[in-house]
């Protein structure tokens, strides 16, 4: 260490530093690391101090110079050497024989070098090329130093890591699986060969009658071709032959059970001489209608003029020999003589008549000639082959042209999908126009990742706009071990309405290029058997069933799984999961005894019109109301043992007749429903998704054409948004709003008491005598009352009272169709019933009465559907109200109403005006559904009954017009054949009316219910009930007997929602016309303000339906001239395509049999309505027993039999009353 | 987006013994808590729950409306969670199993015009266990039936949207499912 410590003195230091860098690397590398191991090892020492002196040579002559004198200065030169920082010529820095080389000029890349001052640089350089023999290691061949490119990162890749967190979790992940999933191996790489030969067309929309025909005679062809192959015929006659060869061996022979055999064997050639018979005319038919559609694809051609197709039929006859048409004579004489005997052994026991040998011969014969070659026929050689010369004259040319342009614009591709995902898609073809083929020679290698699950080829027609889907079907897959060399051509039929043909392909496992088949592995083709087995059936009978039909084997493992199955089932349920068990509430067996609350919840889920609505089934079977289920069961039993429930006779009994007539109804309409629901479940998107209409061009032209609009601020438009259904659970809270404004013409109060006992007198006195004597003349006040709930104004006072008072009713449950708001008016009586008069100063004692002075119903729905009801409409009044009187309107009101003559405006009748609304408007739940039934009509008609009533909607939305109505056997039928005139039933007492009026007043008292079916005339009474259309028909049918032309009106009451109504005009004066009421009989003038008809949509009568097209749909505003087509549009036009069902189809029946009611059961009935009215009368009042006075009964009961007739009822109906009035106070 | 349930008993009042029992009792009672959308910002939701006709609430409200709520900030929270607690706390009676309550949550926020759109549709059975869970529910919403309508969605900030949210929860006409493109947030 001595030498080192010598070494490393700070001048020797000091003048190390001016040495080249190397070395002075050296030397600090020697100065830090002293070598631990010359200290242990004092052996080495020496050595080491050699091979260090021997290093720094150059550290020695420094030495030397440290000790030499200073007169040796001047050598220095010599010994120290200073770099210049001039830079060092390229040459120089190669050495001899070097030459530059411009490496960026020679196109080798050239990497951006650090950088370093230039005087640094060249300083190094020297330095360096002052080495002669290590230069070269130096420098590169363009004379630069070599170094090492510049890094390209400013910043450093790594994040800055905290040494000392080192809290950072680290996760082993193996990559093994990925690498495994991701890149497969090429073992398990499979590769599917396809190819594609042709596809044929067998059916084609491009097809002319030729092709169509060319195709026919292919397949009959082919048919005749299988046939033969089959030689079913000849293998049958040989058969037959060996059989009666038998027999007659047997009948040589005797002994015992030869009889028996003899008649088995006798009956088998029976049998079997039928069927071969049967077998040989099949043969020979379809030979027959071969040459029959070859003769006319012949005659087409011939036709035509040229030839179209390639198809030809080469016929050839083979004319037989003399000998062997004499050879084929005694054969045939041969069999007609075996038949004979045959038929004739056969015929004997049951037939004891003898038949001549001759018929038997000719019977016999004719049987043979049906199946058999006559002799002398000549053999008939059929051959098909598609070599035909096309005909190529300058018509063949046009149908050619025009066929060929047809087919460019229809070519054909193939996409080919794998799994689902499309692989490949084809070039389009264009079919070949003759045989409307398309060659496609197609090979496709597949190479995939996963197994095959389906493999299938979609047949695309390639249009110039759009694709459209022809045919998908699967290819088949090959079997373990094929390649495509080894299968056979394959023909894989598609076809659908239009299309049909096939696809000649084969597929096959490829190999790679090691010459391995390259398949799926083993557990594809288990998987593929376990596929099978996942179609099994679910029950263990069907199972077992199935297995005895597929046997499939008990040894394979794969299928051992079903076949414990199907072994187990006894044991237990089939797909029984442990876990799901936790789940079952009820057994099987529950459901099987029929638990009555299982079996409704059930129904229910099935949406039995019964239970579909019923909440809350109790938890307990107990707890069903009682007879529930039963009735259910009752009705079911009656419906499936009654067949036609109309046809059914009724009981004698009104009252079950009446409910018998209910119940066909309601099975009517739940057949009905029951058809219709299954189309009405299904919703379209609309009805789903709210979503903006892509804007097309007429709606982008309008919205351009407002831009170039002068805008008007001042007008500002609303634009109309779609009504949003109520959201969420809590949809049906809403208020009914009435706003009941004034009344007018209500009855005034008239003390009966106080008027003098001279009825005459009374009448005649003036009526505003009553008024005189009571200060207040009626106190009127309003209730409104919904669904239970109700809300009433507060009393005005007078005749013509105004309220302007707001009533809400808030809506809490659910509400039905067939709800109807009632509003009711009232009169107001206060009664002062304080006793003591001293008390009166401190005590008010007073009685409030109600007299009930008129009604209306308003049906909801009407509501619902028009969002608002405004107006004045006439109250429902009885014809005597007593001790109520009406002032003569003429004197009040007079110039404000004008003439009205209709009975119910001359009439006393009061007004009420109101306004009903919803807040917030309720949407209906759901539209009703149009319900495709089976039509009676013709399709055409159908369809353009459809067709028109769409239009209709189109242009008014509104307007609903029926075209096609439902009848009573769940059929629709054209609503123009329920019309014919029907003669009314007589009545002899028409109390003054006109006859059509009387009409009227009975078809206004048939009962009604709610159904949409369109019952006859004849269906309506033998229910006794009908329904308002039903009914409306009937009437018009009834008018059209009397001097009117009579029609149906479709339209809308405020009143009533969408209803029916007749229309009639006089054929004496055109102009008169009225539109008769169903429900009350009334007749109203077109120009009645209160006419029950607000809205006309449409007029039927037995030739036409007129949908209303014009703008007004008032009738008071209308025409009502039905030729004139800009106002109503007709269903069957003149001189048009689809003419209406003519007379003879006719669903009315020409007249009716009206049978008499027994006048027992009338009378029954008035017993029970009078008993219902008692028992009611008595327990009005909670607290106190209301006498049922006998007298007033007999007397009331005298009066309504006389209201029927209306003119003159009031003063028949006081004069009886009168001693009544007098006798007791008389409340309404 | 999540939903905490508990604890949800099959309650029995105590006034009434076993053997009169009519009807048995479900109280719900958790809350909305947040949803994970990574593609939108400021959310709000509504809740609702469909049951069955067998089923009456008899205390509670059957639905609610969140706030608008803002998505934790990258440095604070790295879900990026929507959060509400919209408390939900119903109480049901009911006969009969048929009709269990499900609850619907439908997501709404604004696109980039500041219309008010859905972003998502969610729902799921009222959990049967009576312990406190927490469900996550894939949110989804109809995608338009055209690439056109799409594009015209997008501008005029109308998309299409359900009639009524309840439809995710009915079977019936789920056969046109194909037009519902189901876009799902990843679950957490």
């Amino acid at each position: 260490m001595a030498t080192a410590g010598k070494i490393n003195t700070p001048d020797a230091e000091a003048r190390c530093n001016k040495r080249t860098q190397s070395e002075n690397m050296s030397e600090q590398t020697q100065e830090i690391n002293p070598r631990p191991s010359s200290n242990a090892a004092d052996d080495g020492e020496p050595e080491a101090v050699t091979n260090l002196q021997e290093l720094l040579g150059a550290a020695g002559a420094v030495a030397q110079f440290k000790e030499a004198s200073p007169e040796k200065v001047a050598d220095l030169s010599q010994i120290i050497f200073y770099p210049s920082s001039k830079p060092v010529v390229a040459e120089e820095k190669l050495g001899s024989g070097g030459r530059v080389r411009f490496l960026e000029e020679e196109g080798i890349y050239v990497p951006t070098l650090p950088s370093v001052r230039w005087n640094m640089r060249s300083k190094m350089e020297r330095r360096l090329v002052t080495d002669a023999i290590r230069k070269k290691k130096w420098f590169q061949e363009d004379g630069e130093l070599k170094s090492c490119e510049e890094e390209l990162l400013e910043n450093p890749v790594r994040p800055n890591l905290d040494e000392e967190n080192s809290n950072i979790a680290t996760i082993f992940r193996d990559c093994s699986n990925d690498v495994e999933r991701f890149i497969p191996s090429s073992e398990t790489m499979i590769l599917l060969e396809l190819q594609l030969n042709s596809l044929h067309f067998t059916q084609h929309p491009l097809f002319t009658a030729e092709h169509t025909l060319a195709q026919r005679l292919t397949e009959t062809f082919y048919c005749y071709q299988k046939k033969l192959a089959a030689r079913s015929f000849e293998r049958m006659s040989k058969r037959l032959t060996a059989l009666r060869h038998a027999h007659e061996l047997l009948k040589n022979k005797s002994g015992e059970g030869v009889e028996e055999k003899l008649q088995r064997y006798e009956l088998e050639i029976k049998d079997l001489r039928t069927t071969t018979l049967l077998q040989g005319a099949a043969e020979r038919s379809v030979l027959a209608a071969v040459l029959a559609v070859w003769e006319e694809l012949k005659d087409l051609r011939e036709r035509q003029g040229f030839v179209g197709c390639p198809t030809k039929l080469t016929v050839s006859q083979e004319v037989v020999s003399e000998g062997r048409r004499k050879k084929e004579e005694r054969l045939w004489k041969d069999a007609v003589k075996q038949v004979v005997k045959e038929m004739r052994r056969e015929q004997k026991p049951q037939e004891e008549e003898e038949k001549e040998n001759s018929d038997w011969v000719q019977l016999a014969g004719k049987l043979l000639k049906e199946s058999l070659k006559p002799p002398g026929e000549p053999e008939m050689i059929i051959d098909l082959s598609q070599d035909l010369e096309t005909s190529i004259d300058s018509k063949s040319l046009k149908a050619q042209n025009r066929l060929q342009n047809h087919l460019h614009r229809q070519k054909v591709c193939l996409k080919i999908l794998y799994n689902g995902s499309e692989v490949c898609q084809s070039m389009p073809y264009v079919l070949d126009s003759q045989t409307f083929s398309a060659d496609m020679s197609i090979m496709l290698p597949l190479s995939a990742v996963h197994w095959p699950q389906n493999f299938s080829l979609q047949i695309l027609q390639h249009s110039t706009i759009k694709k459209a889907l022809i045919a998908e079907v699967s290819l088949p897959l090959p079997e373990k071990g094929c390649t495509r060399e080894e299968v056979p051509v394959q023909k894989v039929f598609f076809g659908n309405e239009t299309h049909s043909g096939y696809v000649l392909c084969k597929t096959g496992w490829g190999k790679d290029a090691d010459g391995n088949l390259r398949q799926p592995s083993g557990r594809y083709w288990e998987t593929a058997v376990s596929c099978v087995a996942k179609k099994v059936p679910k029950t263990p009978e069907e199972l077992q069933m199935w297995i005895d039909r597929s046997r499939i084997d008990p040894n394979n493992p794969a299928n051992s799984e079903i076949i414990s199955k199907a072994k187990n089932h006894a044991l237990g349920d089939l797909n029984s999961d442990p876990l799901a068990s936790d789940l079952d509430f009820c057994t099987e067996g529950e459901f099987k005894e029929g638990d009555a609350r299982l079996k409704i919840l059930e129904l229910r889920e099935k949406g039995h019109p019964a239970f579909c609505n019923m909440k809350m089934v109790p938890i307990n079977a107990r707890e069903l109301p009682e007879g529930l289920l039963k009735e259910f069961r009752d009705r079911h039993w009656q419906q499936s043992s009654q067949v036609n429930f109309i046809e059914e006779e009724a009981d004698d009994s009104l009252a079950n007749h009446r409910t018998w007539a209910l119940n066909s109804i309601r099975e009517i309409k739940e057949k009905i429903q029951r058809q219709g629901r299954l189309s009405s479940r299904k919703k379209t998107m609309r009805e789903l998704v709210t979503e903006d209409l892509v804007p097309d061009i007429g709606t982008l032209g309008l919205t351009l054409m407002a831009w170039f609009q002068p805008s008007r601020p001042l007008r500002p438009m609303r634009k109309p948004r779609p009504q949003v259904a109520i959201q969420g659970s809590t949809a049906h809270s809403s208020t009914l709003i009435v706003n009941v404004v004034s009344a007018l013409q209500v009855p005034t109060r008239k003390d009966l008491d106080l008027e003098p006992s001279n009825a005459n007198s009374f009448f005649e006195g003036s009526p505003t005598n009553a008024a005189a004597f009571n200060t207040v003349a009626v106190r009127p006040f309003v209730e409104v009352s919904f669904k239970g709930a109700s809300a009433r104004t507060r009393a005005a006072e007078g005749a013509n009272p105004t309220w302007n008072c707001e009533l809400q009713i808030p809506i809490q449950e659910e509400v039905f169709d067939h709800d109807v708001i009632n509003i009711r008016l009232f009169d107001e009586i206060v009664v002062d019933v304080l006793n003591d008069e001293r008390l009166r100063d401190i005590d008010v004692h007073t009685r409030h009465e109600k007299a009930w002075l008129g009604a209306i119903n308003i049906p909801f729905s009407a509501v619902q559907r028009t969002a608002k009801i405004d107006g004045t409409f006439p109250l429902n009044a009885q014809q005597l109200l007593l001790g109520y009187e009406q002032e003569e309107q003429s004197r009040q009101f007079g110039p404000l109403l004008g003439p009205l003559e209709s009975p119910r405006g001359s009439a006393n009748c009061t007004f009420l005006n109101f306004f009903i609304t919803l807040q917030p408007p309720m949407v209906l739940a759901e539209p009703e559904t149009t319900e495709r039934l089976e039509c009676m009509e013709s399709s055409s008609v159908e369809r353009h009954l459809e067709d028109w009533s769409s239009q209709v909607t189109a242009l008014f939305p509104d307007r609903k017009v029926p075209a096609l109505v439902a009848t009573a056997n769940g059929k629709t039928a054209c609503l123009t054949r329920f019309f014919r005139p029907i003669k009314p039933p007589e009545v002899k007492d028409t109390h003054s009316r006109t006859l059509a009026e009387v009409t009227s007043r009975f078809v206004s008292l048939i009962p009604r219910t709610q159904s949409n079916v369109c019952l006859t005339a004849e269906e309506i009474m033998k229910l006794c009930y009908g329904d308002q259309m039903s009914n409306a028909i009937l009437l018009t049918c009834f008018l059209q007997t009397f001097d009117l032309d009579a029609w149906l009106l479709i339209g809308w009451g405020v009143t009533r929602g969408a209803s029916y109504f007749a229309l009639t005009r006089d054929k004496q004066s055109p102009n008169e016309m009225a539109i008769w009421d169903v429900f009350t009989g009334l007749k109203s003038k077109l120009d009645d303000p209160f006419c029950p008809a607000t809205l006309v949509w449409a007029v039927a009568n037995k030739d036409n339906i007129w949908a209303n097209v014009q703008k007004e749909s008032a009738p008071r505003r209308m025409r009502f001239d039905f030729s004139r087509l800009s106002d109503w549009s007709p269903a069957f036009v003149p001189a048009g395509a689809v003419a209406a069902p003519g007379s003879e189809t006719v669903l009315q029946p020409e007249s009716i049999q009206f049978t008499k009611t027994p006048s027992e059961s009338c009378k029954e009935l008035v017993s029970r309505l009078e008993s219902i009215l008692k028992e009611n009368f008595m327990t009005w009042r909670t607290n106190l027993r209301t006498r049922w006075n006998r007298h007033c009964c007999s007397v009331l009961r005298k009066v309504l039999s006389t209201l029927e007739n209306q003119i003159n009822c009031k003063k028949e109906a006081m004069r009886e009353l009168q001693p009544l009035i007098a006798a007791h106070k008389v409340m309404n | 987006m999540s939903k905490d349930v508990s604890p949800n008993n099959f309650g029995r009042s105590s006034a009434e013994g076993a053997s009169s029992r009519q009807f048995f009792v479900v109280s719900i009672s958790g809350s909305v808590e947040a949803a994970e959308f990574p593609e939108h910002d400021e959310l709000y939701c509504r809740y609702f729950v469909e049951f069955g006709s067998d089923w009456q609430i008899i205390s509670g409200v059957a639905e609610g409306m969140s706030q608008i709520s803002k998505k934790s900030k990258c440095h604070i929270d790295d879900r990026q969670l929507c959060v509400w607690n919209l408390p939900v706390e119903l109480t049901l009676k009911s006969t009969n199993i048929t009709g269990w309550p499900k609850i619907v949550v439908s997501v709404y926020g604004n696109d980039s015009f500041g219309n008010d759109v859905v972003r998502g549709y969610a729902w799921s059975f009222v959990p049967l266990e009576s312990t406190a869970t927490t469900l996550s529910m894939p949110a989804f919403v109809p995608a338009s039936s055209s690439k056109l309508q799409e594009m015209t969605a997008w501008f005029t900030g109308r998309r299409p949207e359900f009639l009524n949210p309840a439809i995710v929860v009915h079977g019936e006409s789920r056969e046109r499912e194909q037009i519902l493109f189901i876009f799902c947030p990843p679950m957490f």
